[in-house]
């Protein structure tokens, strides 16, 4: 097997039986669940060894998927998608290792591990797929497992609510992504990922309204405003899912789409505007957010929706500078803010809480957290020596140099200055709320350090992030440098030699300024607070997004509401009335417009024998009598006898597979329908005046007599070569079978019957669903 | 409902029903028959015993778990047409031949399989919507 697809599919096979064994053995659930990502690692490294081997050349694997449509799954492997699958299998282990500690051990263990490796594998089949479907399927897919792991404590209100809003933001723009690539595939006439970067001119092509579907994807996939309101409601997760899917992975798939795109979509005119535009006005807004929030995990949050926009503004910039920046502190900050939220999730576990004014004076007791979470925040910030520096020195001397959209070039320096500035803020603020101050009210329990094992999984974060800082030659050329040249595109070389030393330059005063600005503000902060409570005052009465998505899903579920009412008011007669209707008008139309005249009829009754006649006849009086009886047990009878005529006819007709079908299906519906009568009202005659008579008369015979033309039309004309021979010739020897129906039934129409039974399954299922409903109902009051 | 008549009938008409049905799934590649009629008539044949005698007897011997035997039914439905898949296209059917001693040349169609599988979907449907109904009744009563 090849390796891309041990890679992308052992996690999903492992998931089908991961939770057998966590919820049989719960001690060690986390022992079993690793064995995915540990797969995947090893088979990553595989990969990777394969890739080196082979002269770093981006390559394709593919398997046949629907070969009669010549559908394929094929995946791309290059820098890029090699430093993703790192990055996602690598953080898929360290995440696991940490839930050990991290749940208890009565808990819905084998959904959450199930779950948690779908996720794992829907992103590495994103970061890996070639084709643009295939790359759309797995997004939704890791929208869907998030659905389930944000909503994983169901009992919680606000976990479904975020669950929820969550898959309905970014299950939408993912479908704006999904029209996108339809509208691009067809432009370009190709479908591979891998072939459409060597598209030079692809981005004068597209319009500008399917560059804007594709960014929507990445826009709401990565939390960016105003479509960043799904994020912090999404921390209702448990908090390694947080630190995995809100950190590290599932928000930064956005991210990686636009890295993949850059050298498609990149030449693009609107691609500075629209990108830089999404990203600057998402920095600022999440780091003012998180400046006001309480909760640590929502100061994360916030602060996760910042960089991510500081990110997406690099990414809009373009070149090669800040496409290396780019790339080099989504790495940086993947570590450090995942090392930060396990932190947070300690601190909840420990202490009960995650409200900074409930919590006080960690540093003393929980000196270890403490010592963690001070080296992660300060690799964000861009504190020597912490890999976070050398990110922040690479993003400030990219941008002194001339480049974005437009004639901005004065701009860029500032606003990198205020996004570290803001960086430093609230991450100070993370810092010495919990840690440095004193709490202004009581944690519910009295916190400690946790056991060694739940430390492990942010110490090697943090040690990476350290690692970075001081031999950045460990990975910048192996991991880091291909992934820009892939996403530069055109094979561009890029070769790095990273220091935390570069001398006194500009880049190294811009980091000092920002400093001294950081902390003047943070001791400051209490003259900030005041001003941002008077924006926000103001700003609290404009429509906030928050708002705008709560109404648009009220008016939703009011209006389906409204709707439903209208058309199913639970009367059965009037349902009927349009089921009747309806079919008449539909053929009415038919025979106005296709000129059905009096050819449809059969010229003579010639081959109608005696006793089919005699049987139409029964059928027909047994139809009459089952509409006039005026009580229910003769009706069902009548009805049934109906039936049976039909059988016969059946026979007659030499089909004695319908006859057993019709004549099993009426003796099974004569005894339900005997059942359910118990549950049916008294049969009284509905007074009706004689207007409403002649109407249902009128509905009635409509009925019959297009009923009557269909099957007459259907009889007569020959517009079509029957198909029937090549059924007749070819059952035998295709199917293996000599009765001609059901062949057609298991074999040649296959595909229908599995949708048949399909909904069969349902109804049995709703009716099982209905009947238990309705006994417990009745048992509540 | 009891009568005397049914309820001597009912036992021997089950083993013929069931007999029958199980004719017509495997004969139902060569003659009239298939999955879809053998479910039915495997149902009305347990429908029939359980009116014949008495509701508490009904249940007693006939509590199966029928949602599993139709999920287990599309399952297999499902997991055929996989098979298929493998061997070209989903849902095709592949014919094996086997050579058993005493019995002769036997053929196996995955087709058939599938056919099995439509057979567990109609038999645990009904005795799903059946046993129900029938639960209902019993509580109402």
């Amino acid at each position: 097997m090849d390796n891309t697809f041990i890679i992308v599919f052992f996690p999903f096979a492992a998931a089908l039986i991961i939770p057998w064994f966590a919820e049989r053995f719960r001690k060690h659930a986390a022992w079993f669940a690793m064995v995915a990502p540990v797969v995947s690692t090893w088979a990553l490294f595989n990969l990777y060894s394969e890739w080196a081997a082979g002269g770093r050349q981006t390559f394709t694997r593919a398997i046949a998927w629907v070969p009669a449509a010549n559908v394929e799954i094929s995946f791309m492997v290059d820098g890029l998608s090699l430093m993703w699958g790192l990055l996602v299998a690598g953080m898929g282990a360290l995440i696991v290792l940490y839930s050990h500690w991290y749940l208890h051990e009565h808990e819905a263990l084998g959904r959450y591990y199930g779950f948690l490796i779908a996720f794992m594998g829907s992103m590495l089949g994103v970061v890996f797929s070639d084709h643009l479907i295939s790359l759309f399927i797995f997004w939704e897919l890791t929208s869907i497992t998030s659905f389930f792991l944000i909503g994983f404590w169901s009992d919680r209100d606000a976990s479904n609510y975020g669950a929820t809003k969550a898959i309905l933001i970014t299950g939408s723009g993912g479908l704006a992504m999904l029209g996108g690539f339809l509208l691009l595939g067809d432009v370009a006439g190709e479908w591979r990922l891998s072939e459409l970067v060597l598209m030079p001119d692809i981005a004068s092509q597209v319009s500008l309204g399917v560059f804007l579907l594709i960014i929507l994807g990445a826009a709401t996939k990565s939390a960016q405003w105003p479509f960043h309101i799904w994020l912090p409601n999404a921390m209702e997760a448990p908090t390694p899912i947080s630190a995995f899917l809100h950190s590290a992975t599932m928000v930064k798939a956005g991210i990686y789409l636009l890295s993949r795109f850059y050298p498609i979509l990149g030449a693009h005119p609107a691609w500075g505007y629209v990108v830089t535009g999404f990203g600057m006005t998402t920095m600022i807004a999440g780091g003012l957010l998180s400046l006001r929030a309480y909760d640590l995990k929502a100061i994360l949050a916030y602060g996760t929706i910042s960089q991510l926009g500081l990110i997406v503004t690099f990414l809009g910039y373009g070149g090669k500078g800040a496409i290396i920046g780019a790339t080099l502190h989504l790495y940086n900050h993947a570590a450090a803010k995942a090392a930060m939220f396990m932190t947070v999730g300690i601190i909840d576990h420990e202490a009960g809480t995650r409200d900074v004014r409930l919590l006080g004076n960690l540093k003393k007791l929980m000196p270890k957290t403490h010592v963690l979470a001070v080296i992660a925040a300060l690799s964000l910030i861009g504190i020597p020596p912490m890999g976070g520096f050398i990110t922040k020195e690479m993003l400030y001397e990219v941008s002194l140099h001339p480049g974005g959209p437009g004639n901005w070039s004065w701009f860029w320096p500032y606003l990198t200055v205020f996004a570290g500035v803001f960086t430093a803020l609230y991450h100070l603020r993370f810092l010495s709320e919990p840690y440095w101050q004193a709490a202004e009210g009581e944690a519910p329990k009295h916190p400690h350090d946790p056991p060694m094992g739940m430390l492990a999984a942010p110490a090697i974060l943090v040690l990476l992030a350290l690692a970075f800082g001081l031999a950045p030659g460990l990975i910048e050329n192996a991991i880091v440098a291909p992934a820009a040249s892939a996403t530069l595109g055109g094979g561009a070389k890029v070769e790095l030699h990273l220091a935390l030393w570069h001398g006194v330059n500009l880049p190294l005063i811009m980091s000092v300024i920002t400093m001294a600005l950081g902390l003047a503000l943070y001791f400051g902060f209490a003259h900030v607070k005041t001003v941002l409570d008077a924006c926000a005052r103001i700003w609290g009465k404009a429509p906030a997004p928050d708002r705008i998505y709560d109404g648009f899903v009220n008016w939703l579920r009011n209006g389906t509401w409204e709707i439903l009412l209208l058309i199913q008011d639970g009367n059965l007669r009037r349902y009927m009335r349009w089921m009747f209707v309806l079919p008449t008008i539909a053929v009415l139309y038919l025979v106005w417009r296709m000129e059905w005249g009096a050819n449809v009829f059969p010229k003579g009754f010639a081959g109608a024998s005696f006793l089919l006649v005699v049987i139409a006849l029964m059928i027909a009086g047994a139809a009459l009598a089952t509409a006039l009886f005026r009580r229910r047990v003769p009706a069902i009878l009548a009805l049934g006898t109906m039936g049976y005529g039909i059988a016969g006819l059946f026979l007659l007709l030499k089909a004695p597979d319908l006859a057993l079908t019709q004549i099993m299906v009426e003796s099974a519906s004569v005894v339900l329908f005997l059942l359910v009568f118990y549950y049916l009202p008294e049969l009284k005659p509905v007074p009706s005046s004689a207007a409403k008579k002649i109407r249902d008369w009128g509905i009635a015979i409509g009925l019959g007599v297009c009923t009557t033309l269909v099957m007459a039309a259907a009889m007569n004309t020959h517009k079509f070569r029957t198909i029937a021979d090549y059924f007749m010739r070819t059952s035998k020897p295709v199917a293996g079978f000599k009765n001609v129906v059901n062949a057609i039934i298991v074999d040649y129409r296959g595909y229908d019957t599995l949708g048949e039974i399909t909904v069969l399954v349902i109804a049995g299922i709703a009716v099982y669903a209905l009947m238990r409903l309705v006994g417990e109902m009745k048992c509540d009051h | 409902m009891r009568s005397l008549i049914l309820q001597t009938i009912a036992p021997v008409v089950l083993h013929l029903t069931l007999l029958f049905s199980m004719f017509l799934l495997i004969y139902g590649h060569n003659q009239p028959g298939g999955g879809f009629i053998a479910g039915l008539m495997t149902a009305v044949g347990i429908v029939l015993q359980w009116i014949a005698v008495d509701e508490e007897e009904g249940r007693r011997r006939f509590n199966w778990p029928y949602e599993r035997i139709f999920l287990a039914g599309l399952a297999l439905s499902t997991l055929t047409g996989v098979w298929g898949y493998i061997k070209g296209a989903y849902l095709k059917s592949s014919i094996y031949r086997f050579e058993l001693p005493f019995i002769g040349d036997v053929e196996l169609f995955t087709a058939f399989l599938f056919d099995v599988g439509v057979y567990g979907v109609v038999v645990g449907v009904v005795m799903c919507i059946f046993t129900n109904l029938c639960e209902e009744e019993a509580k109402d009563s």
